[in-house]
């Protein structure tokens, strides 16, 4: 059996049927990976895993952490961690290694920096390129765009519009591709990455968590908004939420430039291709000319009163850029 | 003879419809947005312009005198320069 993510057909290619399985299982679990059909012709990703040596590899260090390092390769990137290692031949789409029994028993949030960032790359040579926001879908069918770094609210925002009926994408991870009609957000990451305070406001998903540890937890939401996932949208506004200690959240207009540099500071990875630039940014300038940009400061309303800033938000939706200085109690 | 600085070639430069530039360098990731005067000059320099023809455009436009927008455009390609946005040509003999 094949997959697609995000409509580019992926096919697994592994040394045993378990392996597959267990690759499969993987990626189905984090990302919005669902069975597909490939063929040599079409513009896909191959990921073959072996038990390939590691050859002696030559570039360019330009990430290193202690579970993770890339090396920037004449063909794409060499992404080792301590017992595995994927290389990638970002040319043919393709990635191939070597990954240990330690590292696929691990648990998901240890395997995710690899998987992520080896699609990721993988994924805007063929047109999806990665933003760093979740994405929810007002009850009329409005896309917003919840953009930011970790720690600025995006997965309390996209919970509290969830438990007020909105439908979600993501509370993390969104991939961008340009069609005719416009910009549309795909949706990427599946588990919510809760910070174990918010399961004070949402106790809901303390219980559905599946990696109890320290740090950031991976929450599967599906059984707690059911019905309410979503594989894409078209996105009329795009916030850049900020916590701020204030009572009521409000919303502050950008300019199309301002936006456009606070999606490339969301968008543009430290690693990057330089292959896919020149179209990503070209995405994103149309993304920030097409949807309304907005700074988000929100406030104590968020947990208190989230259909306030519910019908914020899709105040903001439905009239884009008609509104200066929104308060989520007007 | 003075050398005219052009922009690099792994400079993305990407105009809005609020006439800001927003600029991508393709190597080092790194992104910068221009104001209407720096969205001036730039357009100007992707125009293979002179000193003298961009100092005479920000006079007209911004009433600044001649000295302040020589010493401003000085300051502009010398920051420009630093962040690998611009090339200065090697001068060629005349």
């Amino acid at each position: 059996m094949d997959y697609a993510l995000c409509g580019i057909p992926i096919r697994l290619d592994c040394s045993t049927i378990c392996a597959k399985r267990q690759l499969a299982h993987i990626l189905q679990t984090l990302f919005s990976v669902s069975p597909g059909s490939f063929s040599t012709s079409s513009r896909g990703i191959e990921l073959r895993i072996s038990n390939a040596t590691e050859e002696p590899v030559t570039g360019e260090v330009v990430f290193h952490a202690p579970d993770l390092s890339a090396l920037r390769t004449a063909r794409g990137y060499h992404l080792r961690t301590p017992d595995s290692f994927l290389s990638l031949d970002l040319m043919d789409g393709r990635a191939e290694g070597s990954l240990s029994d330690a590292f696929l028993e691990s648990p998901l949030e240890k395997q995710r920096g690899l998987w992520l960032l080896a699609l990721l790359l993988l994924l805007a040579r063929r047109g999806r390129y990665a933003l760093h926001a979740g994405a929810a879908v007002s009850p009329d069918g409005q896309g917003v765009l919840l953009a930011g770094v970790s720690g600025s609210g995006k997965t309390t925002l996209t919970c509290a519009l969830a438990r007020s009926g909105w439908s979600y994408l993501s509370d993390d991870s969104v991939l961008l591709k340009d069609t005719p009609a416009g910009v549309e957000a795909l949706a990427f990451g599946r588990p919510f990455h809760c910070a174990p305070a918010m399961f004070r406001h949402y106790p809901e998903l303390g219980a559905q968590s599946v990696a109890p540890r320290s740090g950031k937890r991976l929450v599967e939401v599906a059984s707690l908004y059911p019905g309410q996932s979503r594989s894409h949208a078209q996105p009329r506004v795009v916030l850049f939420p900020e916590i701020v200690a204030t009572a009521e959240t409000q919303a502050i207009p950008l300019s199309g430039t301002e936006t456009l540099v606070r999606l490339l500071r969301n968008g543009a990875a430290k690693i990057h291709h330089r292959a896919s630039m020149a179209a990503q940014m070209a995405v994103l300038a149309k993304l920030a000319t097409s949807a309304h940009g907005y700074r988000l400061l929100h406030g104590a309303d968020v947990h208190g009163h989230p259909q306030r800033v519910a019908a914020l938000l899709q105040q903001l939706a439905q009239s884009p850029g008609g509104c200066n200085d929104l308060h989520s109690a007007a | 003879m003075t050398c005219i600085p052009q922009p690099d070639a792994e400079v993305l430069a990407m105009a809005l419809p609020d006439q800001d530039i927003v600029l991508l360098h393709q190597d080092s990731g790194k992104y910068f947005s221009l104001n209407l005067t720096g969205s001036l000059i730039w357009r100007m320099l992707e125009a293979s312009a002179c000193h003298a023809d961009i100092v005479r455009e920000l006079v007209d436009r911004f009433d600044v005198t001649a000295e302040a927008a020589t010493a401003a455009l000085r300051e502009f390609l010398h920051d420009l320069t630093i962040q690998r946005l611009i090339t200065i040509p090697r001068e060629e003999p005349a």
